[in-house]
Protein backbone atom coordinates (compact mmCIF):
# COMPACT_ATOMS: atom_id res chain seq x y z
CA UNK A 1 0.00 0.00 0.00
CA UNK A 2 2.88 2.32 0.81
CA UNK A 3 4.27 2.66 -2.71
CA UNK A 4 0.79 3.12 -4.22
CA UNK A 5 0.01 5.82 -1.69
CA UNK A 6 3.35 7.49 -2.52
CA UNK A 7 2.50 7.48 -6.21
CA UNK A 8 -0.97 8.88 -5.56
CA UNK A 9 0.59 11.64 -3.47
CA UNK A 10 2.96 12.48 -6.32
CA UNK A 11 0.00 12.54 -8.72
CA UNK A 12 -1.96 14.78 -6.39
CA UNK A 13 0.98 17.16 -5.94
CA UNK A 14 1.45 17.35 -9.70
CA UNK A 15 -2.19 17.57 -10.72
CA UNK A 16 -1.82 21.26 -11.58
CA UNK A 17 0.85 20.52 -14.17
CA UNK A 18 -1.18 17.69 -15.67
CA UNK A 19 -4.29 19.87 -15.83
CA UNK A 20 -2.31 22.63 -17.51
CA UNK A 21 -1.11 20.08 -20.06
CA UNK A 22 -4.64 18.78 -20.53
CA UNK A 23 -5.82 22.31 -21.28
CA UNK A 24 -3.20 22.69 -24.03
CA UNK A 25 -4.03 19.24 -25.41
CA UNK A 26 -7.73 20.09 -25.60
CA UNK A 27 -7.11 23.52 -27.10
CA UNK A 28 -4.83 22.11 -29.76
CA UNK A 29 -7.00 19.05 -30.38
CA UNK A 30 -10.26 20.94 -30.80
CA UNK A 31 -8.82 23.79 -32.84
CA UNK A 32 -7.02 21.58 -35.34
CA UNK A 33 -10.02 19.26 -35.56
CA UNK A 34 -12.35 22.20 -36.25
CA UNK A 35 -9.94 23.67 -38.80
CA UNK A 36 -9.61 20.35 -40.62
CA UNK A 37 -13.36 19.71 -40.47
CA UNK A 38 -14.34 23.04 -42.04
CA UNK A 39 -11.57 22.87 -44.65
CA UNK A 40 -12.56 19.32 -45.55
CA UNK A 41 -16.15 20.37 -46.26
CA UNK A 42 -14.96 22.99 -48.75
CA UNK A 43 -12.39 20.67 -50.30
CA UNK A 44 -14.85 17.78 -50.67
CA UNK A 45 -17.46 20.02 -52.30
CA UNK A 46 -14.75 21.44 -54.56
CA UNK A 47 -13.59 17.98 -55.60
CA UNK A 48 -17.06 16.73 -56.45
CA UNK A 49 -18.74 19.84 -57.83
CA UNK A 50 -15.90 22.19 -58.71
CA UNK A 51 -14.49 22.74 -62.19
CA UNK A 52 -11.87 20.28 -63.39
CA UNK A 53 -8.80 22.30 -62.36
CA UNK A 54 -10.18 22.90 -58.85
CA UNK A 55 -11.11 19.27 -58.48
CA UNK A 56 -7.63 18.05 -59.34
CA UNK A 57 -5.88 20.74 -57.26
CA UNK A 58 -7.97 19.83 -54.19
CA UNK A 59 -7.41 16.11 -54.76
CA UNK A 60 -3.69 16.80 -54.97
CA UNK A 61 -3.78 18.74 -51.70
CA UNK A 62 -5.52 15.94 -49.88
CA UNK A 63 -3.22 13.37 -51.48
CA UNK A 64 -0.09 15.19 -50.28
CA UNK A 65 -1.29 15.70 -46.73
CA UNK A 66 -2.38 12.09 -46.39
CA UNK A 67 0.99 10.86 -47.61
CA UNK A 68 3.23 12.55 -45.04
CA UNK A 69 3.87 11.49 -41.45
CA UNK A 70 2.50 13.99 -38.95
CA UNK A 71 5.91 14.51 -37.37
CA UNK A 72 7.47 15.62 -40.67
CA UNK A 73 4.59 18.04 -41.28
CA UNK A 74 5.13 19.47 -37.78
CA UNK A 75 8.81 20.09 -38.49
CA UNK A 76 8.08 21.64 -41.90
CA UNK A 77 5.41 23.97 -40.51
CA UNK A 78 7.54 25.00 -37.54
CA UNK A 79 10.97 25.46 -39.10
CA UNK A 80 9.86 26.23 -42.67
CA UNK A 81 8.38 29.73 -42.10
CA UNK A 82 11.58 30.80 -40.28
CA UNK A 83 13.47 30.34 -43.53
CA UNK A 84 11.40 33.14 -45.06
CA UNK A 85 11.44 35.28 -41.93
CA UNK A 86 8.02 34.42 -40.50
CA UNK A 87 8.20 33.48 -36.83
CA UNK A 88 5.37 31.03 -36.21
CA UNK A 89 4.62 29.87 -32.67
CA UNK A 90 4.79 26.14 -31.90
CA UNK A 91 1.05 26.07 -31.17
CA UNK A 92 0.08 27.62 -34.50
CA UNK A 93 2.52 25.47 -36.44
CA UNK A 94 1.05 22.37 -34.79
CA UNK A 95 -2.52 23.52 -35.38
CA UNK A 96 -1.90 24.13 -39.08
CA UNK A 97 0.16 20.99 -39.68
CA UNK A 98 -2.26 18.67 -37.87
CA UNK A 99 -5.33 20.57 -39.13
CA UNK A 100 -4.34 20.34 -42.79
CA UNK A 101 -3.42 16.68 -42.41
CA UNK A 102 -6.74 15.97 -40.73
CA UNK A 103 -8.48 17.84 -43.58
CA UNK A 104 -6.74 15.53 -46.05
CA UNK A 105 -8.33 12.46 -44.46
CA UNK A 106 -11.68 13.99 -43.56
CA UNK A 107 -12.15 15.19 -47.14
CA UNK A 108 -12.59 11.62 -48.29
CA UNK A 109 -15.21 10.77 -45.69
CA UNK A 110 -17.19 13.74 -46.94
CA UNK A 111 -16.58 12.90 -50.60
CA UNK A 112 -17.84 9.37 -50.01
CA UNK A 113 -20.90 10.73 -48.21
CA UNK A 114 -21.65 13.15 -51.05
CA UNK A 115 -21.36 10.45 -53.65
CA UNK A 116 -23.78 8.26 -51.75
CA UNK A 117 -26.45 10.96 -51.99
CA UNK A 118 -27.14 10.53 -55.69
CA UNK A 119 -26.99 13.09 -58.48
CA UNK A 120 -30.78 13.17 -58.89
CA UNK A 121 -31.23 15.29 -55.77
CA UNK A 122 -28.92 18.05 -56.97
CA UNK A 123 -30.56 18.01 -60.41
CA UNK A 124 -33.99 18.24 -58.78
CA UNK A 125 -32.91 21.17 -56.60
CA UNK A 126 -31.40 22.96 -59.58
CA UNK A 127 -34.52 22.38 -61.68
CA UNK A 128 -36.61 23.97 -58.92
CA UNK A 129 -34.59 27.12 -59.46
CA UNK A 130 -32.14 26.94 -56.55
CA UNK A 131 -28.69 28.29 -57.31
CA UNK A 132 -25.75 25.86 -57.13
CA UNK A 133 -24.40 27.23 -53.78
CA UNK A 134 -27.88 27.15 -52.26
CA UNK A 135 -28.64 23.64 -53.42
CA UNK A 136 -25.28 22.49 -52.08
CA UNK A 137 -25.85 24.23 -48.78
CA UNK A 138 -29.46 23.23 -48.24
CA UNK A 139 -29.75 19.87 -49.95
CA UNK A 140 -26.35 18.21 -50.13
CA UNK A 141 -24.54 19.51 -47.02
CA UNK A 142 -27.05 18.42 -44.34
CA UNK A 143 -27.15 14.89 -45.74
CA UNK A 144 -23.40 14.76 -46.22
CA UNK A 145 -22.78 15.71 -42.59
CA UNK A 146 -25.25 13.08 -41.38
CA UNK A 147 -23.84 10.30 -43.54
CA UNK A 148 -20.27 11.06 -42.55
CA UNK A 149 -20.85 11.14 -38.78
CA UNK A 150 -19.70 7.57 -38.03
CA UNK A 151 -16.54 8.09 -40.08
CA UNK A 152 -15.93 11.49 -38.45
CA UNK A 153 -16.18 9.92 -35.02
CA UNK A 154 -13.54 7.42 -36.08
CA UNK A 155 -11.36 10.20 -37.46
CA UNK A 156 -11.69 12.08 -34.17
CA UNK A 157 -10.60 9.03 -32.20
CA UNK A 158 -7.55 8.64 -34.44
CA UNK A 159 -6.40 12.24 -34.77
CA UNK A 160 -7.04 13.65 -31.29
CA UNK A 161 -4.07 11.66 -30.02
CA UNK A 162 -1.78 13.20 -32.66
CA UNK A 163 -1.62 16.23 -30.35
CA UNK A 164 0.97 14.28 -28.36
CA UNK A 165 3.38 14.64 -31.31
CA UNK A 166 3.30 18.42 -31.03
CA UNK A 167 5.87 18.42 -28.27
CA UNK A 168 8.58 17.62 -30.79
CA UNK A 169 8.30 21.29 -31.80
CA UNK A 170 7.77 22.60 -28.27
CA UNK A 171 4.03 22.56 -27.54
CA UNK A 172 3.88 21.58 -23.88
CA UNK A 173 0.80 19.35 -23.89
CA UNK A 174 -0.19 16.74 -21.35
CA UNK A 175 2.32 14.06 -22.35
CA UNK A 176 5.15 16.53 -22.05
CA UNK A 177 3.95 17.79 -18.68
CA UNK A 178 4.06 14.12 -17.75
CA UNK A 179 7.64 13.85 -19.02
CA UNK A 180 8.61 16.80 -16.80
CA UNK A 181 7.20 15.02 -13.77
CA UNK A 182 9.00 11.82 -14.75
CA UNK A 183 12.27 13.73 -15.15
CA UNK A 184 11.92 14.83 -11.53
CA UNK A 185 10.29 11.82 -9.85
CA UNK A 186 11.45 8.92 -12.08
CA UNK A 187 8.05 7.23 -12.04
CA UNK A 188 7.21 6.65 -15.71
CA UNK A 189 4.59 3.94 -15.28
CA UNK A 190 2.38 5.91 -12.88
CA UNK A 191 2.44 8.98 -15.08
CA UNK A 192 1.96 7.17 -18.39
CA UNK A 193 -0.97 5.13 -17.04
CA UNK A 194 -2.59 8.28 -15.66
CA UNK A 195 -2.19 10.03 -18.99
CA UNK A 196 -3.49 6.97 -20.83
CA UNK A 197 -6.67 7.14 -18.72
CA UNK A 198 -7.04 10.85 -19.53
CA UNK A 199 -6.66 10.17 -23.27
CA UNK A 200 -9.22 7.40 -22.97
CA UNK A 201 -11.68 9.83 -21.38
CA UNK A 202 -11.08 12.48 -24.05
CA UNK A 203 -11.52 9.96 -26.85
CA UNK A 204 -14.54 8.29 -25.29
CA UNK A 205 -16.26 11.62 -24.61
CA UNK A 206 -15.72 12.70 -28.21
CA UNK A 207 -17.00 9.51 -29.79
CA UNK A 208 -20.02 9.57 -27.43
CA UNK A 209 -20.70 13.11 -28.59
CA UNK A 210 -20.64 11.99 -32.24
CA UNK A 211 -22.95 9.08 -31.37
CA UNK A 212 -25.34 11.58 -29.78
CA UNK A 213 -25.27 13.73 -32.94
CA UNK A 214 -25.93 10.64 -35.04
CA UNK A 215 -29.03 9.81 -33.02
CA UNK A 216 -30.21 13.39 -32.76
CA UNK A 217 -29.99 14.11 -36.49
CA UNK A 218 -31.01 10.76 -37.87
CA UNK A 219 -33.40 11.19 -40.80
CA UNK A 220 -36.66 9.47 -39.73
CA UNK A 221 -37.36 6.46 -41.87
CA UNK A 222 -33.76 6.20 -43.04
CA UNK A 223 -32.27 4.64 -39.93
CA UNK A 224 -31.01 1.10 -40.10
CA UNK A 225 -33.10 -1.61 -38.50
CA UNK A 226 -31.67 -2.61 -35.18
CA UNK B 1 -5.74 85.57 -19.23
CA UNK B 2 -6.80 82.96 -16.66
CA UNK B 3 -7.71 80.56 -19.39
CA UNK B 4 -4.31 80.81 -20.95
CA UNK B 5 -2.62 80.27 -17.54
CA UNK B 6 -4.66 77.12 -16.99
CA UNK B 7 -3.78 76.09 -20.50
CA UNK B 8 -0.05 76.70 -19.95
CA UNK B 9 -0.05 74.84 -16.62
CA UNK B 10 -1.84 71.84 -18.04
CA UNK B 11 0.46 71.85 -21.05
CA UNK B 12 3.50 71.75 -18.75
CA UNK B 13 1.86 68.97 -16.70
CA UNK B 14 1.08 66.89 -19.76
CA UNK B 15 4.56 67.40 -21.16
CA UNK B 16 6.24 66.38 -17.92
CA UNK B 17 4.07 63.25 -17.71
CA UNK B 18 4.96 62.36 -21.28
CA UNK B 19 8.63 63.02 -20.63
CA UNK B 20 8.85 61.02 -17.41
CA UNK B 21 6.97 58.10 -18.87
CA UNK B 22 9.30 58.28 -21.85
CA UNK B 23 12.31 58.26 -19.54
CA UNK B 24 10.89 55.41 -17.48
CA UNK B 25 10.25 53.42 -20.62
CA UNK B 26 13.80 54.15 -21.72
CA UNK B 27 15.14 52.91 -18.40
CA UNK B 28 13.19 49.68 -18.72
CA UNK B 29 14.44 49.17 -22.24
CA UNK B 30 16.73 46.21 -21.58
CA UNK B 31 17.17 43.66 -24.31
CA UNK B 32 15.18 40.46 -23.94
CA UNK B 33 16.78 37.17 -24.91
CA UNK B 34 15.05 33.80 -25.12
CA UNK B 35 16.74 30.75 -23.65
CA UNK B 36 15.59 27.39 -25.04
CA UNK B 37 15.86 24.39 -22.75
CA UNK B 38 14.63 20.84 -22.46
CA UNK B 39 13.42 21.20 -18.85
CA UNK B 40 13.82 17.47 -18.36
CA UNK B 41 17.42 17.17 -17.19
CA UNK B 42 17.46 17.41 -13.42
CA UNK B 43 19.32 18.93 -11.62
CA UNK B 44 20.36 21.26 -14.48
CA UNK B 45 16.98 22.20 -15.91
CA UNK B 46 13.61 20.81 -14.81
CA UNK B 47 10.19 21.76 -13.43
CA UNK B 48 9.74 21.58 -9.66
CA UNK B 49 6.52 20.51 -7.99
CA UNK B 50 5.17 24.04 -8.06
CA UNK B 51 5.54 24.02 -11.83
CA UNK B 52 8.43 26.51 -11.84
CA UNK B 53 11.36 26.07 -14.15
CA UNK B 54 14.40 25.53 -11.93
CA UNK B 55 17.85 23.96 -12.01
CA UNK B 56 21.51 24.91 -11.95
CA UNK B 57 21.52 26.22 -15.52
CA UNK B 58 18.25 28.09 -15.10
CA UNK B 59 19.54 29.85 -11.98
CA UNK B 60 22.88 30.62 -13.63
CA UNK B 61 21.20 32.20 -16.66
CA UNK B 62 18.86 34.21 -14.42
CA UNK B 63 21.87 35.39 -12.41
CA UNK B 64 23.82 36.34 -15.55
CA UNK B 65 20.78 38.25 -16.79
CA UNK B 66 20.78 40.16 -13.51
CA UNK B 67 24.46 41.15 -13.58
CA UNK B 68 24.54 41.80 -17.34
CA UNK B 69 21.23 43.70 -17.30
CA UNK B 70 19.04 41.87 -19.77
CA UNK B 71 15.66 40.16 -19.56
CA UNK B 72 15.52 36.46 -20.12
CA UNK B 73 12.54 34.49 -21.37
CA UNK B 74 12.64 30.71 -21.14
CA UNK B 75 11.13 28.52 -23.80
CA UNK B 76 11.03 24.74 -23.58
CA UNK B 77 11.32 22.23 -26.37
CA UNK B 78 12.58 18.72 -27.00
CA UNK B 79 16.30 18.06 -26.55
CA UNK B 80 16.94 17.32 -30.22
CA UNK B 81 15.32 20.58 -31.30
CA UNK B 82 17.38 22.94 -29.10
CA UNK B 83 20.39 23.43 -31.41
CA UNK B 84 18.19 23.78 -34.54
CA UNK B 85 16.11 26.41 -32.71
CA UNK B 86 19.15 28.58 -31.99
CA UNK B 87 20.62 27.86 -35.40
CA UNK B 88 17.43 29.06 -37.10
CA UNK B 89 16.84 32.02 -34.82
CA UNK B 90 13.84 30.58 -32.95
CA UNK B 91 15.69 31.21 -29.69
CA UNK B 92 18.68 33.41 -28.84
CA UNK B 93 20.52 30.88 -26.72
CA UNK B 94 20.27 27.39 -25.38
CA UNK B 95 21.93 25.06 -22.91
CA UNK B 96 21.19 22.89 -19.93
CA UNK B 97 23.84 20.31 -19.28
CA UNK B 98 24.91 20.80 -22.89
CA UNK B 99 28.46 19.72 -23.66
CA UNK B 100 30.57 21.65 -26.12
CA UNK B 101 31.32 19.42 -29.09
CA UNK B 102 32.90 19.96 -32.50
CA UNK B 103 29.75 18.82 -34.23
CA UNK B 104 27.60 21.32 -32.33
CA UNK B 105 30.20 24.04 -32.89
CA UNK B 106 29.49 23.73 -36.61
CA UNK B 107 25.91 24.92 -36.02
CA UNK B 108 26.20 27.34 -33.08
CA UNK B 109 28.80 29.25 -31.06
CA UNK B 110 29.56 28.23 -27.48
CA UNK B 111 30.46 30.31 -24.43
CA UNK B 112 33.50 29.50 -22.34
CA UNK B 113 33.07 26.16 -20.56
CA UNK B 114 31.54 26.55 -17.12
CA UNK B 115 31.34 22.95 -15.92
CA UNK B 116 33.55 19.92 -16.48
CA UNK B 117 31.66 16.68 -16.27
CA UNK B 118 32.36 13.00 -16.00
CA UNK B 119 30.36 10.08 -17.28
CA UNK B 120 28.76 7.60 -14.90
CA UNK B 121 27.96 3.97 -15.64
CA UNK B 122 24.69 2.91 -14.01
CA UNK B 123 23.53 -0.67 -13.50
CA UNK B 124 20.63 -2.31 -11.68
CA UNK B 125 21.05 -2.61 -7.93
CA UNK B 126 21.26 -6.42 -8.06
CA UNK B 127 23.61 -6.53 -11.03
CA UNK B 128 26.83 -8.55 -10.79
CA UNK B 129 28.51 -6.63 -13.59
CA UNK B 130 31.56 -4.48 -12.94
CA UNK B 131 32.24 -1.32 -14.93
CA UNK B 132 34.36 -3.17 -17.53
CA UNK B 133 31.88 -5.96 -18.12
CA UNK B 134 29.05 -3.43 -18.40
CA UNK B 135 30.77 -1.80 -21.36
CA UNK B 136 31.99 -4.92 -23.18
CA UNK B 137 31.25 -8.67 -23.27
CA UNK B 138 28.15 -8.34 -25.41
CA UNK B 139 26.41 -6.10 -22.90
CA UNK B 140 23.64 -3.72 -23.99
CA UNK B 141 23.66 -0.17 -22.71
CA UNK B 142 21.15 2.67 -23.08
CA UNK B 143 21.85 6.34 -23.80
CA UNK B 144 19.83 9.46 -24.39
CA UNK B 145 20.04 10.13 -28.13
CA UNK B 146 22.00 13.14 -29.39
CA UNK B 147 24.07 13.32 -26.21
CA UNK B 148 27.81 13.23 -25.74
CA UNK B 149 27.43 10.06 -23.66
CA UNK B 150 25.86 8.31 -26.64
CA UNK B 151 28.47 9.72 -28.98
CA UNK B 152 31.38 8.71 -26.72
CA UNK B 153 30.16 5.11 -26.43
CA UNK B 154 29.74 4.86 -30.18
CA UNK B 155 33.12 6.35 -31.04
CA UNK B 156 35.31 4.92 -28.32
CA UNK B 157 33.79 1.51 -27.76
CA UNK B 158 31.54 0.31 -30.59
CA UNK B 159 33.57 1.72 -33.48
CA UNK B 160 36.75 0.38 -31.92
CA UNK B 161 35.29 -3.10 -32.12
CA UNK B 162 34.27 -3.78 -28.51
CA UNK B 163 31.41 -6.22 -28.21
CA UNK B 164 28.71 -3.80 -27.05
CA UNK B 165 25.18 -2.92 -28.14
CA UNK B 166 23.67 0.53 -27.75
CA UNK B 167 20.01 1.49 -27.47
CA UNK B 168 19.04 5.15 -27.79
CA UNK B 169 16.13 6.88 -26.06
CA UNK B 170 14.73 10.38 -26.51
CA UNK B 171 15.00 11.38 -22.82
CA UNK B 172 17.33 10.23 -20.07
CA UNK B 173 14.50 9.06 -17.76
CA UNK B 174 13.52 6.73 -20.60
CA UNK B 175 17.10 5.51 -20.89
CA UNK B 176 17.17 4.93 -17.13
CA UNK B 177 13.76 3.25 -17.12
CA UNK B 178 14.99 0.85 -19.82
CA UNK B 179 17.72 -0.16 -17.37
CA UNK B 180 15.34 -0.60 -14.43
CA UNK B 181 12.94 -2.61 -16.60
CA UNK B 182 15.75 -4.96 -17.61
CA UNK B 183 15.84 -3.96 -21.30
CA UNK B 184 19.53 -3.09 -21.07
CA UNK B 185 22.43 -3.99 -18.79
CA UNK B 186 23.79 -0.52 -18.09
CA UNK B 187 23.23 3.19 -18.78
CA UNK B 188 25.89 5.79 -19.49
CA UNK B 189 25.03 9.37 -18.59
CA UNK B 190 26.44 12.47 -16.97
CA UNK B 191 27.61 12.11 -13.38
CA UNK B 192 25.37 14.70 -11.72
CA UNK B 193 22.25 13.32 -13.36
CA UNK B 194 23.14 9.71 -12.54
CA UNK B 195 23.78 10.62 -8.92
CA UNK B 196 20.37 12.23 -8.68
CA UNK B 197 18.68 9.07 -9.94
CA UNK B 198 20.43 7.09 -7.19
CA UNK B 199 19.57 9.68 -4.58
CA UNK B 200 15.89 9.43 -5.58
CA UNK B 201 15.99 5.80 -4.40
CA UNK B 202 15.63 4.10 -7.76
CA UNK B 203 16.90 0.47 -7.80
CA UNK B 204 20.15 1.35 -9.55
CA UNK B 205 23.76 1.80 -8.52
CA UNK B 206 26.74 3.58 -10.00
CA UNK B 207 29.45 1.17 -11.17
CA UNK B 208 31.99 3.91 -11.71
CA UNK B 209 32.91 7.12 -13.46
CA UNK B 210 35.19 7.92 -16.35
CA UNK B 211 36.58 11.15 -17.80
CA UNK B 212 35.78 12.18 -21.33
CA UNK B 213 37.20 15.68 -21.01
CA UNK B 214 33.96 17.34 -21.96
CA UNK B 215 32.57 20.56 -20.62
CA UNK B 216 29.20 22.30 -20.57
CA UNK B 217 28.67 25.61 -22.35
CA UNK B 218 25.79 27.81 -23.50
CA UNK B 219 25.13 28.11 -27.22
CA UNK B 220 24.17 31.19 -29.23
CA UNK B 221 23.50 31.67 -32.93
CA UNK B 222 26.66 31.56 -35.02
CA UNK B 223 28.21 35.04 -35.23
CA UNK B 224 26.19 36.56 -32.37
CA UNK B 225 29.33 38.04 -30.77
CA UNK B 226 27.39 40.53 -28.66
CA UNK B 227 25.36 37.94 -26.77
CA UNK B 228 28.34 35.59 -26.55
CA UNK B 229 30.39 38.30 -24.89
CA UNK B 230 27.52 39.24 -22.58
CA UNK B 231 27.26 35.63 -21.40
CA UNK B 232 31.00 35.14 -21.02
CA UNK B 233 31.34 38.34 -18.99
CA UNK B 234 28.35 37.34 -16.88
CA UNK B 235 29.78 33.88 -16.23
CA UNK B 236 33.07 35.42 -15.15
CA UNK B 237 31.35 37.88 -12.83
CA UNK B 238 29.20 35.31 -11.04
CA UNK B 239 32.17 32.93 -10.69
CA UNK B 240 34.21 35.70 -9.09
CA UNK B 241 31.40 36.78 -6.78
CA UNK B 242 30.91 33.22 -5.55
CA UNK B 243 27.30 33.19 -6.73
CA UNK B 244 28.08 30.41 -9.21
CA UNK B 245 29.33 28.00 -6.52
CA UNK B 246 26.38 28.94 -4.36
CA UNK B 247 23.92 27.90 -7.10
CA UNK B 248 25.77 24.66 -7.83
CA UNK B 249 25.92 23.59 -4.19
CA UNK B 250 22.25 24.47 -3.72
CA UNK B 251 21.36 21.71 -6.19
CA UNK B 252 24.17 19.19 -5.82
CA UNK B 253 24.70 18.92 -2.07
Amino acid sequence: MGPILDQLTILWNNSDALLKGLEVTLELGFSFFALGFVLAILIALGIVYGPKYMSSAFSGFSWIFRSLPAIILLFIFYYGPSKVGVNISPFWAAMLALGLRHAGYQTHYFRGAIQSIGTGQLEAARSLGLSLPRSLFEVILPQMLRFSLPASANEYAITIKDTSLAFSIGVVEILQQGNYIIAREYNPLTIYITIAIIYWIITRAGTRFFAYLENRYMVPGFELER
Amino acid sequence: MRNSTVGAVSLVLIMSIVLTSGLLAFGADKPTYTFATEAAWAPWDYYNEEGDLVGIDIDIIREIAKVQDFNVKFTVSSWSSLIPMVNMGKADMTGGGMSITEKREEKVDFTDPYWFTEMAVLAREDSDLNIFEALTHGATISNQSNTTGAEWVRKNLIEKGYDLNQKLYETYPQATQALIAGKVDATVQDKTTAERVVKKGKPVKILGFFRTGEAYGYAVQEGNEELLQTLNEGLKKIKESGKFDQIVSKYLD
